[in-house]
């Protein structure tokens, strides 16, 4: 059950993404309305962090596209922020908690002018507000997981976007930031922008978001979670047999053959 | 005033390296600086085969177009030719430094350049060399190419940084990450082709990682760490240098030398006493 | 006819000089091409350069312990400083926040250094025997005589009986670390037989190519063989070919025209089968174009092949002979694209044509309804079974159709009986 609505804030549309010419999320097509707390869900290896890169416009697409706004996302960069996951990132760089969060307006203005006191306000502000200010001066790799989770939702709180995605913020968290988390994630929905969390704990699902994308390499459901939380749409994402489409997989990546005619 | 330019240079070319070095160490790229010191070397040849000096300007800023085309080559081998990441490394620089030297050997021999200075350099004729301005003509170069990394480097700061410590965060900001990658590297050959006359390949490497590493060893913030980086290569090349004079050996390798010695003696300081000799702010 | 004159008498053997030099390169040649396979494989490939470098101080102290260029003293030398350079980079990367790339530049520029000034020691000791300590920065094959052979032989025998004896271990150690370990294999020791085998390659390979490019003549062979096998014994045996061929090329240059240096082309000639190894291998690039070629050939015929069959579906006449224009009519196609298509369809037996006319032949109705069997049905299966809208599945289908196999159609028929309509309320046409 996919439902599509009237003027979604993110659409994707027959988005196909293949690593070695091998599929790896096929015929993605779903839209998403604004100001909802969007959970993204599926087993490991579903391609959740796949389908955030694709849109985030990290890694090649092989057929479709994806609007944000209803622009291309090159227009429309500056009202979006990403929360990579955390393998992502050097933790060995010289740098600190403060800094990291100051990255947050790197993409404001041009990389060859410094930053202003506004933009160091606000970077001290998103610290303030995942309660992280007592850190500031930390080298990133002194802090838990939870307290380097923070800071990096403080940077994308500083990119001032209008859309958040957040490739599995709660991993290796503790109760206590998970909680500080979602605090930080429902003021944000308050204040009227859009979320989509990349998330693999069901239970905690139905607490947090309020709309669901089902994904297993393919998207089974998409909608308001009461409307996709059925046994029907469970069973489907979780059990369900891929075989077909993984021995297809091989042949393309075997022949190197076209994903699309053209 | 003898030993004055000798010193001078060395510490100009540290300055140089240090900076540079600092970011190809924390991009991981240390073995590409490696393998820019010795890929530049048909360039460097060729070069001199064309303009029968070795310090003509422009020539070596051709030059350093070898460097470029060396991580093309490492870039192409890797992604479309299927080699491994570190094979590729090996197997192109070893082609053009071995093109380098059969040009050597069967072009331009009985001329100035031959293949000990390839490894080593000879700073300690920089005195007796062409001047310009007043200044040993290579040592005059040096310090032009100094100046523009220097600049290039406060003013793209933010750059190197981003794309070094969170690739993908810099895309999503619209940041190209191949720009500043390949910035780095041009710069980084073009600083190699100059340096490489006086100190040659392997100290090139030598003065682009190690202060870095030593920096790395002690610092955690990245300016601190460039100016620790810088200081350290400035250091090496004053004490190298007087050391040499005194033990009578060449300054160049005992340069090298002494950084080796100062990295481990500190790195056996940290394992004995951890958390200190960190440098705070 | 100089050259003809030249290669016999090179290959003729009668010269003790080149054939100690030619027996020599080959035998160090093809040990540091066999090692090369565990050290790509085992992702080593630059500590070489590392070890290379330090092995000149050992070399120095060597010689200035025994005062004359006898190969034990200096390949001992070497090798013990090869030793020290694995395990400085080893204890720098691992107790330091230093990477180890960094710690491998470190440890080459450092020892590098050493050996230069230990070098400069000697050269100004006065001592007659240290010309030609140099030589080892970049080999002179031309100087191996036939004491030097016997030390050769022996470390290339030590090599080659090592690699047989250990062949299982290094394979297992080498693809499945992780399984390697649960079985007991102790992973210190095969890392470390595999340290020590490119210490001792190393430290005689130097003396054919010189510290600085000796790195290639360890990896560049290897790496040129994964291409040709994905086989291990095969790997190690061609790569082992591959460095003893450009050895021969190397040597046999230099003696064509000997202002050449040995070394460098030896190093130029591994690259030369590197590169023709990246294009023309069956990995390679070319085979790759022949790929993609292929597959858009494939895709032309049968998309002509289907528009044919489609005409006459619609008519009920699949039969029927049809012109160009009908042809473009139904479906436009670029016409030079339509006309190859058409001539590959004839080729292949699955058209013919009269005059100007063109028509399916039973094979080709059949290959056709495959096609379009082969189509519906996977839009059927996206739809039921990936919960896939019908107005999605069509772009999917339309390159599937090209590459699915008999075997998979026989598994999507059974998952879905014998539908009768696609997603679309077409026809699924069957044999019978």
């Amino acid at each position: 059950m996919i439902k599509q609505v009237k003027n979604p804030i993110v659409e994707v549309h027959d988005l196909t993404v293949a690593y070695d010419n091998k599929p790896v999320l096929w015929n993605a097509d779903f839209s998403i309305p604004k100001g909802k707390m969007v959970g993204i869900v599926g087993p490991n290896g579903a391609g959740k962090s796949t389908l955030l890169k694709a849109i985030m416009g990290l890694i090649p697409i092989a057929s479709g596209f994806s609007k944000i706004l209803n622009e291309n996302l090159k227009q429309v960069r500056h009202k979006v922020a990403y929360v990579p996951q955390k393998e992502s990132v050097d933790w060995d760089f010289p740098t600190t908690v403060l800094d990291v969060v100051e990255m947050g307006r790197y993409g404001k203005k041009s990389l060859f002018k410094r930053l202003n006191r506004e933009d160091k306000q606000i970077a001290v502000e998103a610290l303030k507000k995942v309660k992280m200010l007592d850190f500031a001066d930390r080298h990133i790799s002194e802090l838990s997981g939870g307290q380097q989770q923070r800071v990096f939702i403080a940077r994308a709180l500083a990119q001032e976007a209008e859309i958040y995605f957040m490739d599995e913020p709660f991993s290796g968290v503790d109760m206590a930031s998970e909680k500080a988390i979602v605090d930080i994630l429902l003021q944000l929905q308050e204040d009227g922008k859009t979320i989509f969390v990349v998330h693999h704990d069901l239970q905690s699902a139905m607490d947090y978001f309020d709309w669901m994308i089902f994904l297993n390499t393919r998207i089974v459901a998409s909608g308001p979670l009461s409307e996709v939380f059925t046994t029907e749409i469970l069973q489907n994402t979780y059990g369900g047999n891929l075989s077909m489409l993984e021995q297809i997989g091989q042949i393309y990546k075997e022949k190197q053959f076209p994903i699309r005619e053209s | 005033m003898f030993d004055f330019w000798i010193i001078l240079t060395a510490c100009i070319i540290a300055i140089n390296s240090s900076l540079l070095g600092s970011f190809l160490v924390l991009k991981k790229l240390s073995l590409i600086g490696d393998a820019l010191s010795h890929a530049v070397l048909p360039g460097i040849v060729i070069a001199f085969l064309i303009s029968g000096e070795i310090n003509s300007f422009w020539m070596l800023l051709g030059a350093s177009g070898f460097g470029i085309f060396a991580i093309l080559l490492i870039d192409w081998l890797n992604r479309v030719g299927g080699f491994g990441k570190d094979s590729s490394i090996g197997i192109i620089y070893t082609l053009l430094f071995a093109v380098g030297i059969i040009l050597i050997t069967s072009k331009a021999k009985n001329a100035d350049i031959d293949v000990d200075c390839v490894l080593f350099g000879d700073i300690n004729t920089t005195p007796l060399v062409d001047k310009t301005v007043g200044v040993p003509t290579p040592t005059f170069n040096l310090i032009i190419i100094t100046i523009i990394n220097l600049i290039i480097v406060s003013f793209g700061l933010k750059g190197f940084k981003i794309t070094s410590f969170d690739k993908g965060f810099a895309q999503t900001l619209g940041i190209s990450i191949p720009f500043w990658s390949y910035l780095l590297l041009g710069l980084t050959s073009i600083s190699t082709v100059y340096s490489f006359d006086s100190v040659g390949a392997i100290m090139v490497i030598g003065l682009l990682v190690i202060p870095a590493s030593f920096a790395n060893l002690i610092t955690r913030k990245l300016k601190s760490f460039l100016v620790i980086s810088i200081l350290f290569g400035i250091i090496s090349c004053i004490s190298g240098h007087l050391l040499a004079v005194l033990f009578d050996i060449p300054t160049v390798p005992t340069i090298g030398v002494f950084m080796g010695l100062i990295l481990i003696t500190t790195l056996i300081g940290k394992t004995l006493l951890p958390n200190k000799l960190e440098v705070k702010a | 006819m100089d050259f003809w004159k030249d290669l016999i008498y090179f290959f003729s053997f009668q010269d003790t000089n080149i054939t100690n030099v030619l027996f020599g390169t080959i035998m160090l040649g093809f040990t540091c091409g066999i090692v090369g396979v565990l050290v790509v494989l085992n992702k080593k490939a630059l500590i070489v350069d590392a070890v290379s470098h330090s092995i000149l101080p050992g070399i120095c102290i060597g010689f200035m312990l025994s005062g004359v260029k006898s190969p034990v003293y200096l390949i001992s030398g070497g090798i013990i400083a090869g030793i020290i350079a694995v395990y400085l980079v080893d204890w720098i990367s691992k107790t330091s926040r230093i990477k180890k790339d960094a710690a491998i530049a470190i440890t080459l520029s450092v020892m590098f250094s050493v050996g230069v000034i230990f070098l400069n020691i000697i050269q100004h000791s006065g001592n007659g025997n240290q010309s030609g300590l140099s030589d080892f920065l970049f080999g002179k094959a031309a100087t191996i005589v036939r004491n030097d052979l016997y030390v050769f032989g022996t470390m290339s025998a030590l090599v080659l009986t090592i690699i047989p004896l250990f062949y299982q271990h290094f394979k297992i150690a080498l693809f499945d670390p992780e399984f390697s370990k649960t079985i007991g294999l102790n992973r210190q020791f095969i890392q470390g037989l595999i340290s020590g085998l490119i210490i001792i390659s190393t430290a005689i390979g130097i003396q054919t190519v010189g510290i600085i490019l000796m790195s290639a003549l360890i990896i560049t062979p290897a790496s040129s063989a994964f291409f040709w096998t994905k086989n291990f014994k095969k790997s190690i045996l061609i790569s082992g070919l591959f460095a003893t061929l450009s050895s021969i090329a190397g040597v046999f240059i230099s003696y064509l025209s000997p202002d050449m240096p040995t070394g460098p082309w030896i190093i130029v000639s591994l690259s030369s089968i590197a590169i023709f190894s990246a294009f023309f291998s069956p990995k390679g690039l070319f085979t790759k174009h022949i790929k993609a070629s292929k597959n858009t050939k494939k895709m032309l015929s049968d998309n002509v092949l289907k528009n044919l069959y489609k005409i006459g579906e619609k008519e009920a006449e699949t039969t029927k002979a049809r012109t160009i224009e009908e042809i473009l009519n139904y479906r436009f196609t670029p016409l030079n694209e339509l006309k190859t298509g058409l001539r590959l369809l004839k080729t292949k037996g699955l058209a013919i044509k009269a005059g100007s006319l063109w028509m399916l032949t039973e094979k080709g109705i059949s290959e056709a309804k495959r096609i379009i069997r082969i189509h519906r049905l996977w839009e059927l299966y996206m739809q039921k079974f990936m919960q896939i809208q019908s107005d999605h599945v069509h772009e999917s289908a339309e390159t599937i159709e090209h590459i699915m196999t008999p075997q998979l159609e026989a598994e999507l028929l059974k998952l879905m009986g014998k539908p009768v309509n696609d997603p679309h309320q077409q026809n699924i046409p069957y044999e019978d």
